[in-house]
């Protein structure tokens, strides 16, 4: 029997009902923007590098002795970015900058600067933060701690509002496992930033701004606190579960991955770092194993890749990926920046050695 | 490679299979007048059509849809739709309640899925 009108249009309505939420909720997976600017030549070199994953912006910045090129898809020299973990680097140089001041030394007990109490963190050293031998984990380890990251992941909410009192209670509740031996830790950097603030009498943001982007020059980067703090058209990131990431802001954790920057900043850090002009450059200077065939300075990595040492840190937040990586000896190095999550290491050590990773 | 690279695509493949069996479990359902595979009442249709839903909303939000095509996102979609709408149209002929043993386990069963319902959809509001 057929049904009464009034129920086919009513089932007709439910099923209208259902495509409209699911079309408008739909998962937004962004394309390369057809957009480019930029030196031809790198832009020729870059686009077939970036085939594979998914991409929005991107811009790759080659460093070559004198000359820097640019190459920009849907973006500029003044795009910004989220630069996530390449911030290590910046604290990493930090550390480097604060041993030649006499502020602390290498061998500085974190527990000298951060009142840990008599938590096994308070033993470890900055040299030990700085290259990810602490033995700390990589993550906050309290449960309730570990559900909000990963809801946040899950959302592509930030997973690092936290203030300085609450991290410093992250650090002394954890163990140390492994000490000594290559452990990636976002805590240890974390902690390793806010101790060096502590040993300057000042914050981390006022530190690094004060050490390391003023004295570059690095005057469009920033460590946002809130939105307020970010541009009106700040680039917008996107995570892998198509849909708009929120910023990560600069609250503790940003000395592992707070900081904003755009192609022509990071262009002036990595051309300063080659000249051995910036402050503590002396970070990049491999000294120990860092358990995967490489070695490591203060967070910046350093392996043989296409028959040239490369010195690296990527970077990588809800909803953006970064990499750089320089040959010291040649003069040379790549950046690249994008604002999804796919990797840009492949792209960037292909075209800083010419073989693919 | 790493098995923990293919992670996305086992939760991909679960939670978009898992949503795409109940709405075809549904129409199927819907369709028939008798038989074990039928609509008991409507507790049940609503239980099973909470179920589509709760698949449908994890899927979104927990599908790497950076490595499965978006048009997967539209099939479920459709599919649930589908379902949706048989379940209207089937609806006036359902009991309200059965009388059988079952019919108290089918309403806490269907009030049950629609609280477990309102965990994802509630952080579908966060996300948009």
């Amino acid at each position: 029997m057929r049904p009464p009108t009034r129920v086919i249009a009513a089932a007709c309505a439910a099923a209208a009902l259902v495509l409209a939420a699911g079309v408008a909720l739909r998962p937004v997976v962004p394309d390369l923007s057809a957009e480019e600017a930029g030196d031809p030549g790198l832009l020729d070199r870059a686009r077939p590098l970036l085939a594979g994953g998914v991409h929005d912006r991107v811009s790759v910045v080659e460093i070559d002795g004198d000359r820097t090129r640019f190459a920009h898809f849907g973006a500029d020299d003044h795009t910004d970015y989220e630069i996530g973990s390449v911030a290590k680097t910046m604290t990493g140089l930090l550390l480097a900058d604060a041993v030649e001041r006499g502020e602390v030394t290498e061998d500085t007990r974190l527990g000298a600067l951060v009142e840990l109490g008599d938590a096994p963190a308070a033993d470890v050293t900055l040299a030990e933060l700085a290259s990810h031998r602490s033995g700390l984990p990589r993550l906050p380890s309290r449960p309730r701690d570990q559900a909000r990251l990963a809801l946040a992941v899950t959302l592509g909410g930030d997973p690092y509002r936290y203030d300085v009192d609450t991290l410093t209670d992250q650090v002394a509740a954890a163990g140390l496992s492994g000490r000594g031996e290559s452990r990636y830790s976002n805590m240890g950097t974390a902690v390793l930033g806010q101790a060096l603030a502590e040993a300057a009498g000042s914050d981390y943001r006022t530190l690094l701004r004060e050490r390391v982007l003023d004295p570059l020059g690095m005057d469009e980067s920033l460590l946002p606190v809130s939105e307020a703090d970010l541009p009106e058209d700040a680039t917008v990131g996107h995570t892998e579960r198509g849909r708009r990431a929120d910023p990560w802001l600069a609250h503790a954790y940003a000395p592992a991955g707070g900081v904003r920057s755009t192609p022509a900043d990071m262009e002036r850090y990595v051309r300063a770092l080659l000249e051995g002009t910036a402050p503590g450059t002396a970070a990049m200077e491999p000294r120990w194993d860092d358990g995967h065939g490489g070695r490591i300075g203060f967070a910046w990595v350093v392996e043989d890749h296409g028959g040239a040492e490369v010195t690296w840190h990527n970077g990588g937040s809800g909803g953006f990926a970064a990499m750089v990586a320089l040959d010291r000896e040649a003069g040379r190095a790549v950046l690249a920046f994008g604002n999804t999550t796919t990797g840009l290491e492949p792209l960037a050590l292909e075209l800083l050695t010419g073989e693919a990773p | 490679m790493d098995p923990l690279d293919l992670l996305p695509y086992a939760v991909a493949v679960f939670l978009n299979g898992a949503c795409a069996l109940s709405a075809c479990g549904v129409l199927v359902r819907a369709r028939r007048d008798g038989g074990r595979h039928r609509l008991l009442d409507r507790w049940d249709a609503l239980a099973r059509t909470a179920n589509t839903f709760f698949f449908l909303v994890l899927a979104l939000l927990l599908t790497s849809w950076a490595l499965v095509p978006v048009l997967v996102w539209y099939l479920v979609l459709a599919l649930t739709a589908a379902s949706a709408a048989a379940v209207v149209l089937r609806w006036p002929e359902l009991r309200a309640r059965g009388a059988d043993p079952g019919a108290a386990s089918r309403r806490l069963s269907a009030i049950g899925t629609l609280v477990l319902l309102a965990f994802p959809a509630a952080a579908l509001l966060v996300v948009v």
